[in-house]
């Protein structure tokens, strides 16, 4: 079966090209365009993955992550967070919130697909 | 003449004689008192006389005692004794006494009793001078504390309160107020007051409007107090804390001077006393309102230059926060571009002709180079803010060496530049941090495949050596360290770099400012950058160059005991905080060796060995550590270090509480 991935990102290029390559890798994938959209997918739409961006209108990234990964009903999905931010404590944060990985914009496809890979594909 | 004057005057004295004998002796000129023999009171009456000689007849009954006892009574000299006798004998009297033998010539003695009150005239005088002397040493004393103390402070409150101490040690004021600028305020004014008692609220008030008057005096008359912020500094002798000034100003004295600076009002000082301000009093409150001028004016200037430093580190900060938030903000857009290129190129969404794939590509590498640009930008600016975090570990420097090879070797052979490698024999493992390494030595090898041409040579070399010429340093190394280094050398066959050029290479955007160089592309980022994380390694760089013929930039890195680095690195971090003492308080296992090594490194000090705490099935160790007096970035870089020793020493031990306290 199709592995469902959830990208959600403010920047709609983003979206657009993240999810033609993800869709061209075999995914299906979801967007979602601001903070609230994307809790209320991630909670709605069941994914397999979570592609998270973190400075985001509504409910930042960090936020997201952190109110999925403290509840028992949510935290088994596998998060990717993804930032222009690149700074050792921000990155600090990214671990503490529970997010699986962590990618620093601008990121080549590959890393990102890499990181998808190794936990959709066991 | 005029000693005659003097003369003249020195004799205004009625002098008094008291005389013991039974005779009587012509001196109606003087006061005199007469006593016919000894009596009880005696000695009293001569003393309430106040006499200045006293005569005693020989003949008068028991006459040697009186002496006696007269000489015992005059310890203060205040009279003299002059003693009438029938025989002369050496023997009878050694006393200091004045010898007379009857019968007595009466104008004899007048002479004696004049020259008497002669020499006590002067000698009262230079006992007067003398203690005019004294004073004005004491005042000349007082001066030269003021102008050394003067000379040993820049700041505007210390100066005046230096000037209000001199003032009470020379002038001894009940009060002292001063009102002055509070220069980094632009609208706030001091008052300052010292005195003996409290003052009221009421009272400085007004204090202030007098001051205020002082300034007016000479023309400033833009002090208009209410629109001024004005802070009260009050100070009260020990003694008096609990009494009030209530007196009204008019039964005090004062010496008010305002004080001007570059024609610029600067404050105004005024002092009260109840004893009236004499001449002199005015001439030394003169020399201290101008003692204090030229201290002040350095001041001025230094409280500007302050001001001037605030709001240059506030520029630079915020010029490091734009370049940071742009350089975020950059890295956004530059997100899609590449995705999108990448989706071009994949063909994924149709096949492009190979005429598009080419610039398809070309579009792509400039992305990454332009990222890269953003990555040096946020790198300064990390630098610039101190945001970079350096992980060091005692490595060796091999493996970084063989990553920056296998990375360029493709590059280098692209431009048919020759690439070779030669490490030394039995290299040490140095403390770094390799992350950082790699990228020192990826940037130096950029630059030197950037600038060498067809053919040329780049070799990278490493080699062990002892107390480097440290005045080749592009700057200097903060440490004090003088041991061995390992030196890492990029040879290239470059442009090379003009003589003068060399210094000014590891400044910021260096290149920008040479044109000729800008065709090979970056910003000039670099070195600098790469500079910071040699210093960040207590290590240093310098170049050796010959234009056109090529460069060699050698990196040198300390070669430390671990317990060294490790000591270097907390001294690093605890710099600022020179006062600074870390306890070390550990509950278990005594003989864990590196809390021995800890202990020896000076910095750390073990208030408790522990007990040991050791539960054999689990073969678990638990562990507190309690450490004080260090900022709380030590403080987090001490326990990491402690968890990653214990990680290191593969025994299982849990460090279980690290308790964070700042000592006062």
């Amino acid at each position: 079966m199709q592995k469902k991935i959830l990208v959600v990102d403010d920047e709609k290029d983003i979206t657009e090209t993240l999810s033609f390559m993800l869709k061209a890798a075999g995914y299906d994938v979801i967007t979602a365009s601001d903070g609230e959209e994307g809790l209320k997918f991630a909670k709605e739409e069941n994914p397999d993955l979570i592609i998270l961006d973190v400075m985001m209108p509504k409910i930042n990234g960090y936020k997201i992550a952190r109110l999925l990964k403290y509840d028992n009903k949510y935290k088994h999905i596998p998060i990717i967070m993804v930032t222009a931010r690149g700074q050792d404590s921000d990155k600090l944060i990214g671990e503490e919130t529970g997010a699986n990985e962590y990618i620093t914009k601008p990121f080549e496809f590959e890393e990102v697909l890499t990181n998808v890979q190794k936990y959709l594909e066991a | 003449m005029t000693h005659f004057l003097q003369f003249v005057i020195m004799l205004p004295v009625m002098a008094n004689i008291f005389v013991i004998s039974s005779e009587n002796y012509n001196l109606e000129e003087y006061n005199v008192k007469t006593a016919g023999g000894f009596y009880e009171n005696l000695y009293d009456d001569i003393l309430n006389f106040e006499a200045d000689v006293v005569i005693l007849d020989s003949s008068i009954q028991n006459s040697n005692l009186i002496l006696v006892e007269l000489l015992a009574r005059n310890i203060n000299k205040s009279f003299e004794i002059f003693y009438i006798t029938d025989i002369f004998n050496k023997n009878e009297i050694k006393t200091p006494v004045k010898v007379f033998i009857k019968p007595v010539n009466i104008e004899i003695l007048k002479n004696e009793i004049e020259l008497f009150l002669l020499n006590k005239q002067n000698f009262s005088n230079l006992h007067k001078e003398n203690l005019e002397l004294k004073k004005n040493l004491y005042q000349i004393d007082a001066f030269y504390n003021a102008s050394s103390k003067f000379a040993g402070t820049l700041e505007k409150e210390r100066l005046y309160e230096v000037a209000f101490e001199s003032l009470e040690r020379i002038l001894s004021y009940d009060m002292a107020t001063a009102l002055f600028w509070d220069n980094l305020k632009e609208d706030k004014l001091k008052f300052y007051i010292h005195s003996l008692k409290k003052t009221t609220e009421e009272f400085n008030s007004n204090l202030i409007k007098r001051l205020s008057l002082g300034a007016k005096d000479v023309g400033i008359t833009s002090l208009k107090l209410s629109r001024f912020n004005i802070e009260t500094i009050q100070n009260v002798k020990p003694s008096y804390k609990n009494e009030y000034f209530d007196d009204s100003f008019s039964e005090y004295d004062s010496l008010i001077a305002p004080i001007i600076i570059k024609d610029k009002f600067e404050g105004v000082i005024e002092i009260f006393r109840k004893n009236k301000f004499t001449k002199e009093d005015v001439t030394c409150f003169q020399s201290i309102i101008h003692q204090i001028l030229a201290p002040l004016r350095s001041a001025i200037l230094y409280e500007d230059i302050i001001k001037t430093n605030v709001k240059l580190k506030k520029l630079e900060r915020m010029k490091s926060e734009f370049v940071s938030i742009v350089s975020h903000e950059l890295r956004t857009p530059l997100t899609p571009i590449n995705n999108a290129l990448s989706i071009i190129l994949s063909e994924q969404g149709g096949v492009i002709s190979d005429v598009n794939k080419n610039f398809a590509n070309i579009a792509k590498r400039n992305v990454s180079r332009l990222s890269g640009i953003i990555e040096d930008l946020l790198d300064l600016s990390r630098m610039q803010t101190g945001k970079f975090d350096f992980k060091f570990k005692q490595l060796s420097i091999l493996p970084s060496i063989e990553l920056a090879y296998n990375t360029f070797k493709n590059q280098a052979a692209q431009k048919n530049v020759e690439f070779v490698v030669e490490n030394g024999d039995n290299l040490p493992d140095i403390y770094i941090d390799q992350h950082r390494m790699d990228q020192i030595l990826s940037n130096l090898i950029t630059n030197a495949i950037k600038f060498t041409s067809d053919g040329g040579k780049i070799k990278i070399s490493t080699s062990l050596i002892e107390n480097p010429d440290k005045s080749l340093l592009i700057a200097p190394v903060e440490s004090d360290y003088f041991g061995k280094y390992l030196k890492i050398s990029i040879q290239d066959s470059g442009v090379g770099i003009e003589k003068e050029d060399i210094p000014k290479i590891f400044d910021k955007f260096s290149q920008i400012e040479n044109t000729l160089s800008r065709n090979t592309g970056g910003i000039g980022l670099g070195l600098t950058i790469t500079k910071h994380f040699i210093d960040a390694h207590l290590g240093g760089i310098w170049v050796d160059s010959i234009k056109n013929e090529g460069s060699t930039f050698n990196v040198i890195v300390p070669i430390f005991s671990e317990e060294k680095a490790f000591q270097v690195e907390l001294n690093l971090k605890i710099k600022n905080e020179a006062e600074s003492t870390c306890y070390l308080k550990i509950e278990e296992n005594e003989d864990f060796e590196f809390y021995n090594h800890l202990k020896n490194s000076n910095i750390i000090k073990l208030t408790k060995t522990s007990k040991e705490f050791l539960d054999k099935k689990d073969d678990k160790f638990v562990t507190q550590v309690y450490i004080q007096g260090l900022d709380r970035g030590a403080f987090d870089f001490m326990v990491s270090k402690i968890e990653d020793e214990i990680t290191s020493k593969n025994c299982d031990i849990v460090l279980s509480k690290a308790f964070y306290k700042k000592e006062a």
